[in-house]
């Protein structure tokens, strides 16, 4: 199964690899950039990724394609409507999402609010809304950001306590806000009326690696009068495959989820051991353990962003774990001279607990691409109970990769 | 998310390539298991094996072994023995004799080295039952009691008391066997005519010819004048190799057979012989034969 597994992923790496040199080819859509002579180019603007669109610009014109870096140019946009401008953060494009006597705008996940010349940057997380043009210090009043947003609007929109009292920040309620302030006649209908859903559900696919061991412990004075178990290196590396949902409750914190998964996983261990018996005879043991899981890890999530683009996840909780197939098998060469009779021995372990239940605890880093996420979670996994009989106790602990992917 | 997903794959090819999952121990010699025997029925069995690993080493045979004990040997129960080359994944053959129907044998598969011979887990089953043997050939035809009887073919078993060879009903006793050969003995008490028999494990078949007992022939004695004590060697043909089955007289005297051979007898003279001229009888298994005149001198 192995090598067939190997075959399996070297295809998927290469059509990955096959598919972005399809991608290589860049699609471009109609544009412009503004000099900072004020003129309007027309021409086509390639399409990348949005990281990428606040760092460099590729203009072509008349198949000449020339890049623009925020130092070049006071801006540039799309006909689609996406608009860059160079003028509000040093070093970096930043998006263009309403103009007016309050601009909006954004750069990666900060939302940047201009009026009368003052920027200043909304941040929801630990309040950290820090006007621009003086650093009068940082607040850690969680409620600060609305605090900010309050004191900019409320010259225009006198019901600025109001709307921004179940106010969700986003891009969308940004907008609309803004645009409301700049006298546009948008509704605000959501904005704080059951703006924020009380549970929310997300569903997606985890693919992982493991490395597992059966350890043993306990006084088991087993055949030979030794502990197989301690001898033997029981360490093996398997495939797992399954589903993850989370709830997350935004009205109350954002930042704590409850995840379920379901996981499918196979695991074959194999291992040898020689023993001598004097000059008499030697005999080679080969153990083979192969189980066939279903776990279900239950835990509680706690998220935060992490740098600019990145989420960062501690995880803890309790895995179910269920043996739905277990089959062992040893087989022995005894070598007496030239003479090697290979036989089929009683295995100690014939059969194994069907459920275990054990904890789990591990950190994941995540990132969202549009209408989802994609994260790499390392955990380990404890799990007693494996075996229990005649004073040999098993257990069965793993670390594990997954390759997490969340509709959002 | 493409580059999450190809340093994953990536991470799992490394895993999964380096894993060492199920991969026995190089050793110096071949290691192979014994499979459960398919296809019992009344006409035999198919022994299975595998090579868990076929390893470096020249395979000089390989094959199976069984027998109704716990613990078949390659010298002292049956087998089948190929030399040619095996194949890598494994090895098969069927067996349509020598299994006795009801009876419960033990198999194990075997490989041989220069350095080592290899046997795989026993298996045991309880045979359904299995031909006769096939006999191609029986020679000599014409015999006597003593004589060795050649039998070609297969499905004889390398137990040699497990083949029952019976000439005319009487049970020949077999000393040499392979599954293809058979040396018998021709037994005591048979007829001028007579059917041979050759039945292993329950499953009997008839030869399609019978065989003949031989008359003796004399062409010569030694010596014509005698004296009471004295060897004589009797020269001729169709004497038997068992001394006491060759029946010399010398009148109403009955001879002692010293030495006997397929073409010559060694004879003592009765001490209790009186002076006189003589006819020497020779009977074997009931074929008789006379030479003229013997003189006993005292």
């Amino acid at each position: 199964m192995r090598k067939r597994l190997f075959i399996v992923c070297i295809a998927f790496v290469l059509l990955l690899i096959g598919v972005k040199g399809l991608h290589a080819q860049h699609h471009y859509v109609q544009g412009y950039i503004i000099t900072f002579a004020e003129d309007t180019l027309n021409g086509m603007i390639r399409k990348q990724q949005q990281d990428e669109n606040y760092r460099i610009c590729y203009f072509k014109d008349n198949e000449v394609e020339t890049s623009y870096v925020p130092g070049d140019i006071k801006g540039y946009g799309t006909l689609f409507g996406l608009r860059y401008t160079s003028e509000v953060l040093e070093g970096v494009f930043v998006e263009v999402l309403e103009k007016g006597d309050m601009s909006l705008y954004r750069y990666n996940d900060k939302f940047l609010l201009a009026k009368q010349g003052k920027i200043t940057e909304i941040n929801q997380d630990a309040g950290k809304s820090v006007a621009q043009d003086s650093w009068s210090g940082r607040s850690n009043d969680r409620y600060q950001w609305k605090r900010d947003l309050s004191n900019l609007i409320k010259d225009r929109l006198t019901d600025h306590t109001e709307i921004l009292l179940d106010f969700s920040l986003n891009e969308r309620n940004l907008t609309k806000l803004v645009m409301r302030y700049n006298g546009s006649t948008a509704s605000l209908y959501g904005l704080f009326q059951g703006s924020k859903a009380k549970v929310r559900f997300k569903y997606g696919l985890v693919l992982g690696v493991s490395r597992a061991s059966i350890l043993s412990s306990g006084d088991y004075d087993g055949f030979n009068n030794q502990n197989y178990f301690e001898q033997a290196d029981l360490t093996t590396d398997g495939l797992l495959l399954g589903l993850v949902g989370s709830l997350t409750f935004p009205r109350r914190n954002e930042h704590i989820a409850i995840q379920g998964e379901l996981h499918y996983l196979q695991l074959n261990y194999a291992t040898q051991l020689k023993n001598t018996n004097g000059d008499y005879y030697i005999q080679y043991d080969d153990l083979f353990l192969d189980f066939e899981k279903i776990a279900f890890p239950l835990s509680v999530k706690y998220s935060f962003p992490f740098g600019k683009m990145f989420q960062f996840a501690l995880q803890g909780g309790i895995n179910f774990e269920y043996n739905m197939n277990f089959e062992s098998e040893k087989i022995s060469d005894k070598i007496y001279d030239n003479l090697v009779k290979i036989q089929e021995d009683l295995v100690v372990l014939d059969e194994v607990n069907k459920y275990q239940t054990g904890i789990w605890g591990g950190v994941e880093v995540s990132r969202s691409f549009g209408k989802f996420s994609g994260g790499i979670a390392f955990r380990y996994y404890k799990m007693p109970n494996l075996y229990d009989v005649n004073e040999l106790n098993l257990s069965s602990n793993r670390m594990s990769i997954h390759l997490i992917v969340t509709k959002l | 998310m493409r580059y999450i997903i190809t340093v994953f794959s990536l991470l799992m090819i490394l895993l999964s390539g380096c894993q060492e999952e199920e991969e026995l121990a190089v050793r110096s010699y071949p290691r192979l298991q014994t499979l459960p025997v398919s296809g019992n029925s009344n006409e035999g069995a198919t022994f299975n094996a595998d090579f868990l690993l076929r390893g470096e080493a020249e395979i000089l045979a390989y094959g199976f072994v069984w027998d109704k004990k716990k613990l078949p040997t390659i010298t002292e129960s049956d087998r089948v023995i190929f030399q040619d080359q095996a194949e890598d994944s494994g090895f098969s053959t069927d067996i349509r004799s020598t299994l006795q129907e009801g009876e419960k044998y033990t198999v194990r598969a075997f490989v041989k080295t220069p350095e080592y011979l290899v046997y795989g887990q026993k298996v045991s089953f309880t045979s359904g039952g299995s031909n006769p043997p096939v006999i191609t050939s029986v020679e000599p035809l014409v015999g006597t009691v003593g004589d060795t009887l050649m039998f070609k073919g297969r499905g004889f078993s390398y137990c040699v008391e497990t083949n029952g060879v019976f000439v005319n009903n009487m049970l020949a006793t077999a000393i040499w066997s392979t599954d293809r050969e058979l040396k018998v003995i021709v037994p005591r008490n048979i007829k001028p005519e007579n059917i041979i028999r050759v039945n292993i494990a329950g499953s009997a078949v008839l030869f399609d010819k019978s065989f003949r007992r031989s008359s003796p022939v004399i062409h010569s004695v030694s010596s014509s004048e005698v004296t009471v004590g004295d060897t004589i060697e009797v020269v001729g043909e169709g004497f038997s190799y068992l001394k006491n089955s060759n029946k010399v007289f010398i009148g109403n005297q009955a001879c002692q057979v010293l030495d006997a051979a397929k073409k010559q007898l060694s004879v003592q003279i009765p001490t209790t012989l009186e002076a006189g001229v003589y006819v020497l009888h020779l009977t074997v298994e009931e074929e008789q034969t006379t030479y003229t005149s013997i003189t006993v001198i005292k």
